[in-house]
């Protein structure tokens, strides 16, 4: 599979054409045919990393928001210069959960990134076995100022999306004002939206898939014979499937 | 294989949203207006965004259309998933699409996700070949389709084979047809010193059952000259030549697509003609 890695380097290369790719696991043959390339190839498409981006965007508004704002546009776009869009890459991952880390380290505020997070993976397939979230759920425990913060940061955007040249504008918006850290809120992505639900449930969630349920909730200081009759009610109430 | 399909003559592509945007071509009222220009309608989506008002529309019309990918990376065996397959197949059913078909290389970095939009041709080497042949053989054999890989547009290509080599092993190998895209072969050409026809004579083409014709735009990038896949209305000089080549030689095509999707209707009226000529229904 070696053709797939000197394909994931050149992925790297195109949005980060001054890469250092040489640790890159490639035959002295595949190294001779990247070195044939010339290197301005790489950034013909300025626009490459901003068209990714939009899509990451779109994902984690509000986690955007508050980073750029903390941050820097550059900083936030220096993502595909990251070792954790690199990393994605390389070993096939997912570029959002790579562009979590790097917002989370530009200050983007872990509760409402936690919420947002959650509801992105909730999009996605849910590639293991055994007992697994079902189709379009998923689980995040944070601060109980979560979802406060998430709705002020969301009407800041609504408002902009309205006059998006309000954001050129010298009496543009600033980031509102968080509201300070408070308790804990256990939150639930479902298709039908966000619900609360317990911290078992929510942290059970949390942790699949699973073939060892009975080992997860001791994990959490339950009972092992807990395990069949949360299975039961997860299963009945759509909330995890077994594959 | 390839007789019982219908000869679909001259048809247009769209992308997602790509009516509403102002500027880009409504094709059912395109269709409407040249009933003897344009004769069906190729659909570009994926799964994620599904098919947009105009295709619907399109959909409901009833006339014939083609099904193109822009979410699966056929380079990778491991990419495709029953999940995609049975979002893919309900659209494709709904479209009553004739094949399924789409650039074969890279559409996304990583794992399948939204909005990456990667357009990377495959390494140019004899196992990346045999790779994408098994990927296109199990789509195949998975959906029931006749699927139709795609030579993708790149600003440079990596590995030391020619393109139309690469290709040929895979449809061979996958036992597949081809959608040869003239302005994606035409940048190749030109990126590796070749002339336009270079390699065409060797390709087998009884399998080419579909051709691009887009137009392009020769640029230079600190120096460095390229030519960039840009769907306006005029296609290089070399696509012009590759595409009356192909159609007069590929003995199975059905169908010839004129990538114009985000010009006006006068700026494409006389490439419809033309090609109407070359490839009448």
């Amino acid at each position: 599979m070696s053709h797939q890695a000197l394909a994931r380097v050149v992925m790297r290369l195109l949005h980060d054409p001054q890469a250092d790719v040489s640790a890159a696991d490639l035959s002295a043959e595949e190294r001779a045919w990247l070195s044939e390339v010339d290197p301005r190839a790489w950034s013909v498409d300025h626009e490459r990393p901003a068209r990714v981006l939009k899509g990451l965007v779109d994902e984690l508004p509000a986690s955007v928001a508050i980073a750029t704002a903390r941050a820097s546009y550059p900083a936030v776009l220096a993502f595909f210069r990251s070792t954790w869009f690199h990393a994605e890459v390389d070993h096939r991952g997912s570029l959002i959960e790579g562009f979590a880390e790097h917002l989370r380290e530009l200050g983007a505020d872990p509760g409402v990134l936690g919420i947002e997070l959650a509801q992105a993976r909730a999009r996605r397939p849910s590639s293991g076995r055994g007992l697994c979230c079902a189709p379009g759920v998923a689980a995040v425990t944070v601060d109980g100022s979560a979802l406060e913060n998430l709705n002020r940061i969301e009407r800041l955007l609504f408002e902009l999306s309205l006059f998006p040249a309000m954001a050129l504008s010298r009496e543009r918006p600033g980031l509102p004002e968080l509201a300070p850290p408070a308790g804990t809120l256990h939150l639930v992505v479902t298709p039908e939206g966000l619900r609360q639900l317990g911290r078992v449930v929510c942290e059970v969630l949390q942790r699949l898939p699973t073939d060892n349920l009975a080992g997860v909730v001791t994990e959490l200081g339950l009972p092992s014979h807990v395990a069949e009759s949360l299975e039961a009610d997860l299963l009945r109430h759509g909330l995890a499937v077994i594959r | 294989m390839f007789a019982a399909l219908p000869r679909l003559g001259v048809g247009i592509s769209c992308e997602f949203a790509g009516g509403p945007r102002g500027s880009g071509l409504d094709a059912v009222a395109l269709r409407e207006a040249w009933p003897d220009l344009i004769h069906f309608l190729e659909v570009g989506a994926d799964v994620a965004r599904g098919l947009d008002p105009h295709m619907q529309r399109w959909a409901e019309a009833g006339w014939p259309a083609t099904y193109h990918f822009l979410d699966l990376n056929l380079a990778e065996a491991d990419d495709l998933d029953e999940d995609w397959l049975r979002a893919t197949l309900e659209m494709a059913d709904r479209l009553g699409a004739h094949w399924l078909c789409g650039d074969a290389g890279y559409w996304h970095l990583g794992r399948r996700e939204r909005g990456h939009e990667l357009l990377l041709p495959p390494i140019l080497c004899a196992p990346a070949a045999e790779e994408m042949a098994r990927a296109v053989g199990e789509l195949q054999e998975r959906s029931g389709r006749l699927v139709l890989p795609e030579n993708p547009p790149a600003a440079a290509y990596v590995g030391p084979l020619h393109l139309l080599d690469f290709f040929g092993r895979v449809v061979e190998a996958a036992d597949s047809g081809m959608l040869l895209d003239a302005a994606h072969l035409a940048v190749f050409q030109r990126h590796r010193g070749h002339d336009p026809l270079d390699g065409l004579a060797d390709f087998p083409l009884e399998r080419v059952v579909e051709v691009h014709v887009a137009g392009g735009v020769v640029r230079e990038h600190r120096g460095y000259p390229w030519v960039e896949d840009t769907h306006g209305p005029e296609p290089l000089d070399d696509t012009w030549q590759i595409t009356e080549w192909v159609v007069e030689h590929a003995s199975n095509l059905k169908a010839l697509v004129y990538e114009c999707e985000h010009n006006a209707a006068p700026e494409v009226r006389a490439n419809f003609e033309r090609l109407n000529a070359l490839f009448a229904p």
